[in-house]
């Protein structure tokens, strides 16, 4: 519309001026992928990262036993060929492809695995994600000091290609949850010389020291300009590897993203601008792809604080607002109004139980607990961190429940940070939140809620809920797993603890340069199968 | 540089009194663009109060039917992308942006000039220890010193049970806090060229006050440059309240301020320039006439270029 | 003179030792630490990271160690042009990010301060040539067209924030015309080495520096103007008309120099802010300076970040006040600089 009017203006202009201004096309030979990758990453060590852009990086840089398979369901053989499990579904043996290779030609060994997670579950190092390891047998117990002798562990190495790891639990996804790189093998060595095994920050992670085992490998690290991973000589299925070069730009603002990849900059942005989606949609949707994303934006209620420690208040907000409403105006970025707490498309998973919106029941549950037409309810402040997009959710929501139930909610939002620590300590009535899975499960999602679970912050409780998530790890079947998971989750939506909006998707632009690049549920996605055409 | 100038008598000044001021405001009337800025900003002000009032549109009711709709006779500035009408937005925006702007920058401007004024008159000591002051605030974490603050109106507010009037109070307090600073620089550096000036030196033999020297006889000569920096100060804090905002101090949403609408906008402006275009329109159109009003308020004050 | 810049220094360093102070205590005054995140982590991980950090100490000796690692231990300045190194030259240590894990905040600030001074001079450069301009015209040619231009162009930049400015120049010079890169950042080295050419770094250069500079130039256009006037209607100057001289000879001769006196103290704190990088340019254009690292340092809660920064521009500020300060005694001989 305008925007084609304006250019068509300017492009007259472009053509009559200046050719020496036009920059030249520098990477028209080689196979080079410009990526929007969101923030700058804060370390490039598998053990000691958290976020999702280290996620993508790590991805390109390191393999685990298993990787992402390209659908982004289920999982490939990575280092290792293939696996077997002893029929009590205890005890994984992995056999470890022989060719495959560090970046300075070692050999990956199981010992090198072994020795990845010993670092890993040694406090000091202090990573986040130490817990994923648990499920591993005595693992916890050595990570908390209860056994010092890693041997005692349910890891090991029987020999250089052959790794048995032991669970203490049959825990079904476990061999899902190894694509996670928190499962990823480190080069003990190169960490060693660099200061130390089980010191935090060392500059093992910087170019000219790190040595690595996946499909690229790092050349260029310029902080908050680019990163850019190259092919590995070394890697096993290098033949496979389509790119030559990555390039990874740390781009926080969506807007900033769209102008470049418009300038030809970028072949792949991080995000879309919310106002952009419609007009790309409708003008070059050949660029937009909107693919679902295993996340879930919910409201998180105090049920310590009044008036949130009724549950027919709790229910009377969540099922009086119009969910198609808001992913169709507000959010406008294709989101599935959730209804449920575990987002569709999740390994098989389907939930039965559904919140149902019902105005009339709304209002009389919140007549029954003592606030007729809103009347007499307690000031009720929503808590949201500074960003546009949840103010405007909130101001969407703050006027649904006005006008369908006469509740006045106000706005408050904090600096994100300030907001957390709210959330923590529990100085807060009735919060904003959100939840990205770590692997494609339903655990994933449920495990938040179990009594002082630290991700809970609701003050909910409920001892059969903490009864089933236990059990669910011991279910011999998906069937008997999956039942479970849905009785959890009926207990969830009746309980309302939390009340679920929406669940994400994720939207980017694309070139139509890049070939076989989609964003799996979990947004990485195995780099050695994306290509470009020259 | 010569030094034979004998500049107009101090005296003349003290003579004239209360006519000053009627003097400057007969001149200031028979300034054109000033007066034109002086209605335009009028104009603007009493829009921003009553407007809303009149206006069928709520600046907070979403509505959907009238998602992103441009100009009309409808809605005169169009609609934003949750359906609400642009101009009654607009003016209730108007309303924060104007109250901060004029207050925070009055806050700077009492504390800047008076700061500055008496550091470079009484010069020495006290003017080192006073600038250093200066430069120690300058050099404080803005951001955090904020994320601070808003964590302790919300505690005081939720204790006290206070309304959201104390803050956009704190607002005020917290802008005009760090703008005051560069005044200061400016209005010491002025005074220090003024009071070694021979009627300076004439005034203070006659045993004048040194309040008096700065207040009657330095200051308005110094008035220039602190019209011009003050209406460069309006357009900062004005668009540093959209900023406070972002971090949670002042306006809570859904109210709205002429910088947090631009903001808004500039990320539309392709798609729905109207969004961009009316709010820093109205924004512009203010500061110019404040300007105009600010250029020919010099004018009228400055008692040697009425002598042309 | 040796006086006033000993006293000067040591007044300097008293109030150093306040920000830094200040700065310290305000930053574990707000909630929220460093390793603040919405995943919860294990008490022992927690532990774990604060004992590495040395977060588990007393305030106070916190305190005292940071200070200690502050203090300047040696001197060698070749060290410091030779990769800006202030642990090597100097031996002052900032300590480790906490964000950013594998880096200390000497190497975050050796990184990209270079950056923003490269973007801040080339700026005021254009900014000082553009600002100046306008300004003397518009008070050479007062109440005239040209004065009216000059304003207007100055009023534009005063009233249009960089935020929206910035965007805009992208989507047509960059976007639209298609004559720079919509974003980007050739460094020096880059050229050197070959990967990139001088065209590429010029144009990766022209809209972040003309906006940054533009935005500038207002507020000294303003300045000039006044303070310009306020000389030109001094007496001394009807004198030097009067006794014939060129109106060009009595602006740069008799009036430059007083009425250059607000600008000169507006640009005191003004250059050490345009050398510390601007957060909004920064974001727009993609640029690796160290203007974003005020902003986000700061959210990050990266207590030593944040106060490597603030040291920095702390020293900045000192340094250009007392720059302004100076300039201001040459250029009225009636400031007396006084210890």
């Amino acid at each position: 519309m305008v925007r084609r009017s304006f250019s068509r203006f300017f492009s007259f202009l472009a053509l009559s001026f200046g050719a020496w201004l036009i920059a030249s096309p520098v990477f028209a030979q080689s196979k080079v992928l410009l990526f929007g990758n969101g923030a700058e990453p804060q370390d490039l060590d598998p053990q000691v990262v958290t976020g999702v852009p280290e996620h993508r990086l790590i991805d390109a840089l390191f393999e685990g036993l298993v990787m992402p398979s390209p659908d982004g369901q289920g999982v490939v053989p990575g280092v290792a060929e293939r696996w077997d499990v002893s029929d009590d579904g205890l005890v994984y043996t992995f056999h470890l492809r022989d060719d495959a290779r560090w970046s300075n030609g070692d050999p990956v060994t199981a010992h090198d695995f072994v020795g990845s997670y010993k670092r890993m579950l040694t406090v000091s190092l202090g990573a986040d994600y130490a817990y994923m390891l648990f499920l591993a047998a005595g693992a916890e117990d050595f990570f908390r000091g209860k056994i010092t002798d890693f041997a005692e562990t349910g890891f090991r190495a029987i020999d250089d290609r052959t790794l048995q790891i032991k669970l203490r639990q049959p825990a079904p996804f476990f061999v899902k949850s190894l694509a996670h790189y928190a499962w990823f093998p480190v080069h003990l060595p190169t960490i060693e010389k660099h200061g130390g095994l089980t010191r935090k920050a060392t500059p093992w992670t910087r170019p000219e020291n790190i040595v690595s085992n996946g499909a690229f490998v790092l050349r260029e690290w310029r902080q908050s300009q680019r990163i850019v991973v190259e092919r590995s000589p070394t890697y096993w299925d290098r033949a496979q590897v389509k790119l030559d070069e990555i390039h990874f730009f740390p781009i926080e603002q969506s807007d900033t993203e769209e102008r470049m990849f418009r300038a030809g900059q970028l072949h792949i942005t991080n995000e879309v601008p919310l106002s952009k989606i419609a007009v790309y949609q409708r003008e070059q949707p050949e660029l937009i792809r909107i693919e679902p994303y295993s996340g879930i934006y919910f409201y998180r209620f105090n049920t310590l604080r009044k008036p949130f420690d009724d549950v027919r208040v709790r229910r009377a907000l969540a099922i009086s607002i119009d969910r198609e409403a808001l992913v169709k105006f507000i959010t406008r970025g294709g989101e599935t109004p959730a209804y449920s707490f575990i987002p569709p498309d999740i390994a098989g998973y389907t939930s039965e139980y559904k919140l149902r919106t019902d105005v009339a029941e709304a209002k009389r549950l919140l007549a029954e607990a003592g606030y007729p037409n809103g009347r007499g309810i307690p000031r009720i402040e929503l808590l949201y961190n500074s960003l546009e997009k949840h103010r405007t959710i909130g101001e969407a929501l703050q006027q649904m429940w006005k006008q369908r139930l006469g509740v006045n909610i106000s706005l408050y939002n904090q600096e994100w940070k300030v907001y957390l620590d709210a959330q923590k300590s529990g100085n807060f009535q009735f919060q904003r939140a959100g939840w990205i899975a770590d692997y494609v499960d339903p655990h994933v999602f449920l495990d938040l809620f179990q009594t002082d679970g630290g991700n809970n912050n609701t003050g909910w409780s409920n001892t059969e809920y903490d009864r089933l998530l236990t059990a669910s790890l011991d279910a011999r079947s998906e069937e008997e797993r999956f039942a479970i998971y849905r009785r959890m989750e009926q207990i969830l939506l009746e309980e309302v603890p939390v009340m679920p909006l929406f669940f994400y998707t994720r939207a980017r632009l694309i070139s139509p340069r890049v070939l076989h690049y989609h964003s799996t549920v979990l947004d990485n996605f195995p780099w050695k199968h994306v290509d470009m055409t020259p | 540089m010569t030094t034979s100038v004998q500049p107009s008598p101090a005296s003349v000044e003290v003579e004239q009194g209360t006519s000053l001021w009627r003097d400057a405001w007969l001149r200031l009337r028979k300034n054109k663009l000033a007066v034109f800025g002086m209605i335009a900003v009028t104009v603007i002000a009493l829009a921003c109060v009553f407007g809303p009032m009149i206006s069928p549109y709520s600046y907070e009711e979403m509505n959907w039917e009238d998602i992103s709709q441009g100009p009309s006779w409808r809605h005169w500035c169009g609609t934003d992308d949750a359906g609400r009408d642009m101009l009654v937005r607009l003016l209730v925006g108007g309303r924060i942006s104007l109250a901060v702007g004029l207050c925070a920058t009055f806050v700077a401007l009492i504390i800047g000039v008076t700061y500055g004024a008496v550091a470079g008159y009484v010069g020495g000591k006290i003017d080192a220890f006073m600038m250093r002051v200066v430069d120690i605030m300058y050099a404080l974490p803005f951001t955090i010193f904020v994320i601070l603050l808003t964590v302790f109106t919300r505690e005081i507010v939720t204790t006290y049970q206070l309304g959201p009037a104390f803050d956009i109070m704190l607002l005020f307090a917290a802008i005009g806090a760090v703008e005051w600073l560069t005044m200061a620089r400016i209005v010491r550096g002025q005074v220090m060229s003024i009071k070694k000036m021979e009627y300076i030196e004439a005034a203070r033999s006659l045993g004048y006050s040194p309040l008096r020297i700065i207040f009657r006889h330095i200051l308005p000569n110094t008035l220039g440059p602190v019209i011009v920096y003050t209406t460069l100060t309006i357009p900062a804090v004005m668009l540093l309240e959209a900023f406070l905002s972002y971090l949670g101090l002042g306006v809570q949403a859904p109210m709205i301020s002429w910088g947090s609408l631009i903001e808004d906008g500039q990320r539309k402006m392709e798609e729905y320039p109207w969004l961009l275009l009316f709010p820093a329109g109205i924004f512009s159109l203010t500061l110019f006439s404040l300007n105009f009003l600010g250029d020919g308020l010099r004018d009228a004050l400055d008692v040697r270029s009425s002598k042309d | 003179m040796i006086r006033f810049f000993t006293s000067r220094l040591l007044q300097s360093l008293v109030a150093m030792l306040v920000v830094i102070t200040v700065t310290f205590f305000l930053l574990r005054a707000v909630p929220g630490g460093p390793f603040t995140q919405e995943r919860a982590v294990t008490a022992e991980t927690e532990r774990a990271l604060n004992e590495h950090y040395k977060l588990n100490d007393p305030l106070w000796k916190q305190y005292v160690d940071y200070l200690k690692n502050l203090t300047p231990k040696k001197f060698q300045p070749s060290e410091f042009t030779n990769g800006f190194d202030l642990k090597k030259a100097f031996g002052v240590d900032f300590g480790p990010s906490f964000r950013y894990s594998s880096r200390t905040v000497n190497e975050i600030i050796a990184d990209k301060f270079p950056v923003s001074i490269d973007l801040g001079l080339t700026s005021l450069a254009i900014a000082l040539l553009l600002g100046l301009t306008l300004g003397v015209i518009a008070a050479a040619k007062r109440n005239t067209w040209a004065d009216y231009t000059a304003t207007t162009i100055s009023m534009i930049g005063i009233s249009t924030p960089t935020f929206v400015i910035g965007p805009l120049a992208v989507l047509v010079v960059a976007i639209y015309l298609g004559w720079v890169p919509a974003s980007g950042w050739v460094r020096w080295e880059e050229v050197q080495a070959g990967t990139q050419s001088l065209g590429d770094l010029i144009r990766s250069r022209l809209l972040p520096c003309c906006v940054l500079g533009f935005a500038f130039a207002a507020p000294i256009a303003r300045l000039a103007r006044s303070g310009m006037l306020d000389v030109l209607n001094q007496d001394f100057i009807r004198t030097a008309r009067a006794k014939g001289a060129s109106e060009w000879r009595v602006i740069v001769r008799h009036t430059l120099r007083g009425g250059l006196l607000p600008v000169v103290a507006y640009l005191g704190p003004a250059t050490a802010g345009i050398l510390t990088g601007s957060f909004v340019i920064e974001t727009i254009f993609q640029i690796p300076g160290l203007g974003r690292e005020f902003v986000t340092s700061a959210f990050n809660r990266d207590y030593t970040l944040v106060l490597g920064t603030v040291i920095l521009y702390a020293v900045l500020i000192m340094g250009f006040n007392l720059l302004a300060d100076v300039v201001q005694a040459w250029m009225n001989p009636k400031i007396r600089l006084e210890s």
